[in-house]
């Protein structure tokens, strides 16, 4: 859907990524982690699809990433410093914490904003319609 | 004596019957302020329904309220200078 919209409009529409690990929490925290150490080596649209696409595994093993993050040839010893650092915590509850003052009813995820508003349909019609009428307004 | 028990007794007779008429009176009232508070109370009832799925209405998506949730060193997929911030927050679920 991201995917959809970024091809959609390359030039125009940047996608924010915020962290809310909330489900399963320990497991899902960690991926979290996990996926903002890839980050660290320009990895996090893979390390984030490669556990999206298998969340359940993490609940029989929460360090499943560690095997992603071989596959996608990391360097092991930055990944592993990078997962535990101070760093990484404190902006994962940064975002949680943004979610969770922004005043927003649901605090469901996944949650979509544009330009702040949040869309009534999450398909590539509504986020298109959206996205068109908020370029007009600034032309 | 008895004729004076007799005035007596249908005197009183057409007391009673006046008081009825009376009761009656105040009977078809009463029933008609009833009548008007049941209607209120019909018209309150269906507000009070209505009221609560207005507000969950609301709950689920104001399509007018604009929430600013900064950067802040988050990751961003996509060109960082476009104008268009779509902001997602994500679970892995």
């Amino acid at each position: 859907m991201v995917d959809d919209i970024l091809a959609k409009y390359p030039n125009d529409v940047k996608v924010v990524i915020k962290n809310f690990p909330l489900s399963f929490h320990k497991q899902a925290y960690k991926a979290a982690q996990y996926a903002l150490a890839a980050n660290e080596q320009g990895k996090y649209k893979e390390m984030y699809y490669a556990i999206f696409k298998d969340y359940k595994k993490l609940k029989s093993n929460e360090d499943w990433p560690l095997e992603i993050a071989q596959g996608l040839g990391l360097d092991m010893n930055k990944f592993v410093q990078d997962f535990s650092s101070d760093r990484i915590k404190k902006q994962i509850d940064l975002e949680m914490d943004q979610f969770r003052k922004s005043g927003i009813p649901r605090l469901a995820v996944p949650k979509f904003l544009i330009q702040g508003k949040e869309p009534q349909g999450r398909d590539l019609n509504t986020f298109s319609a959206m996205i068109d009428a908020e370029l007009a307004k600034l032309k | 004596m008895t004729k004076k028990m007799l005035s007596i007794i249908s005197l009183s007779a057409v007391m009673v019957s006046f008081s009825f008429a009376g009761v009656e009176d105040e009977l078809k009232k009463i029933n008609q302020k009833l009548d008007k508070i049941d209607k209120r109370l019909t018209a309150i009832e269906k507000k009070v329904a209505s009221a609560p799925a207005k507000n969950n209405n609301k709950k689920q998506a104001d399509p007018n309220a604009v929430y600013n949730i900064p950067i802040a060193g988050s990751v961003v997929f996509g060109n960082p200078n476009a104008k268009i911030t779509i902001t997602e927050f994500t679970d892995f679920q």
